[in-house]
């Protein structure tokens, strides 16, 4: 395999996972860099240019709620889960569980 | 700054107007809190240095533009398979009206070689060609903005109706049908055209050889009738094997009844001078029995198919 085709594969995998890691880190709230911050704390490494796009495109479909607020002499937009995103997260937690917990015994073999 | 400034503004360019000044002031405020960060982490950098380093990492604006509004296609990929399906039938028919235009041009005009006939042909089949994609695009576009990607049919298809699809060399392909029209239509041209035009091209044929090319044309009727058959589906069975097998025997048939029709032509056609009567016809008659072994060949062919079926 070349490592064009398995940064393909990793990206696949990644992406569905990078919205249930953003959706539960944004239970508070936060602003962009500082969401991903948190993110890398918690060992998951995501660009700028992937994660700033994406909380948009989950504000978008109304799974956050967001406003500006003024802080450390700088305007920031801060992002939080709403009462559908949060609705949502349950529901994608249970899947991963399931998801993951039926793929343990197979990738063990 | 002033290249925090110019990436911003290159970024914005990219956006649809809608979200140009919304997108831009959260990057803004993102990117001047990864710059304050980084002077934590790298004091040593410049301002400049530290603004080249984090634009760097976020990638060319066009392509960070595109991740915040990403482009949509010209057509919906759910509107894909019918949007070729569309172009592929219209450049067929298009293809059928440039034959029998071009074929009417060339019978009736004496100076208009085959070569140019042939040119003539190909150019009006570009331009048509060209002017229907334009349109069906631009329908496909509409359809798309006004419905979106939505399968109607997805709902209603019953997988009983799908088709018996054992052997790969069922499938027809499109381009084939059309070629058979296209050949059928031109000969029907060919043959009928002096009976309501002047032709030039078959002036000198006998009547003996006229009559039978006449008497054959139900079976390239028959022909177009059994494109038209295929056009509705897609696929070999056993019945279209049969009517296609006794088709292509019967064309058979008639083109070695007409090989040894003689005389073919009443006299030496004037284009043709250093030929005698006798090697005119002799070439003619080769000529036929060459043209028999393609339907011959596809006579042979849907045999082995029918018995393949038969298995």
């Amino acid at each position: 395999m070349t490592s064009a085709q398995l940064d393909k594969m990793r990206l696949e995998l990644r992406r569905g996972v990078l919205v249930l890691a953003v959706l539960s880190s944004l239970k508070a709230p936060h602003y962009g860099y500082s969401l991903r911050k948190q993110l890398q704390d918690a060992g998951i490494d995501i660009d700028e240019g992937t994660l700033y796009p994406l909380v948009r495109r989950l504000a978008d479909q109304g799974l956050l709620d967001s406003e500006w607020r003024q802080g450390e002499g700088r305007e920031r937009r801060y992002y939080q889960l709403s009462d559908v995103g949060a609705d949502l997260l349950v529901q994608l937690t249970q899947e991963w569980q399931q998801l993951n917990t039926a793929l343990g015994p197979l990738l063990e073999h | 700054m002033d290249l925090l400034e110019r990436y911003l503004a290159a970024v914005q360019q990219e956006l649809p107007k809608e979200k140009q000044q919304d997108v831009t002031r959260e990057l803004k405020a993102n990117i001047l809190d990864q710059l304050d960060a980084m002077q934590e982490q790298a004091p040593s950098l410049t301002d400049e240095e530290r603004i080249h380093s984090v634009l760097k990492q976020l990638g060319p604006p066009k392509q960070m533009a595109h991740q915040f509004a990403p482009p949509t296609p010209l057509i919906p990929i759910g509107l894909m398979p019918l949007f070729s399906y569309t172009l592929a039938m219209v450049f067929g028919i298009l293809f059928l009206i440039q034959v029998i235009q071009s074929s009417l041009l060339w019978l009736g005009n004496e100076n208009l070689g085959l070569l140019l006939m042939l040119k003539h042909m190909a150019g009006g089949f570009v331009r048509d060609a060209t002017f229907a994609f334009s349109v069906i695009t631009f329908g496909f576009w509409v359809i798309g903005k006004e419905q979106g990607s939505a399968c109607k049919s997805a709902a209603s298809w019953d997988p009983a109706k799908l088709p018996q699809l054992a052997k790969p060399w069922q499938q027809i392909e499109l381009s084939d049908i059309f070629i058979d029209l296209a050949t059928y239509l031109f000969l029907l041209l060919l043959i009928w055209y002096p009976v309501f035009g002047q032709s030039l091209a078959s002036a000198e044929l006998s009547i003996h050889s006229r009559f039978l090319l006449q008497a054959f044309s139900p079976l390239l009727l028959l022909g177009i009738a059994l494109c038209a058959w295929q056009l509705k589906q897609r696929y070999w069975t056993t019945a279209l094997l049969k009517c296609n097998l006794v088709l292509n025997a019967l064309l058979v048939t008639a083109i070695v009844i007409l090989a040894w029709a003689s005389p073919f032509y009443s006299s030496v056609p004037a284009q043709l001078p250093w030929l005698t009567t006798e090697q005119l016809e002799r070439s003619i008659t080769i000529t036929l029995l060459i043209i028999a072994l393609i339907p011959g060949w596809e006579v042979i062919r849907d045999w082995r198919r029918l018995q393949q079926f038969d298995n």
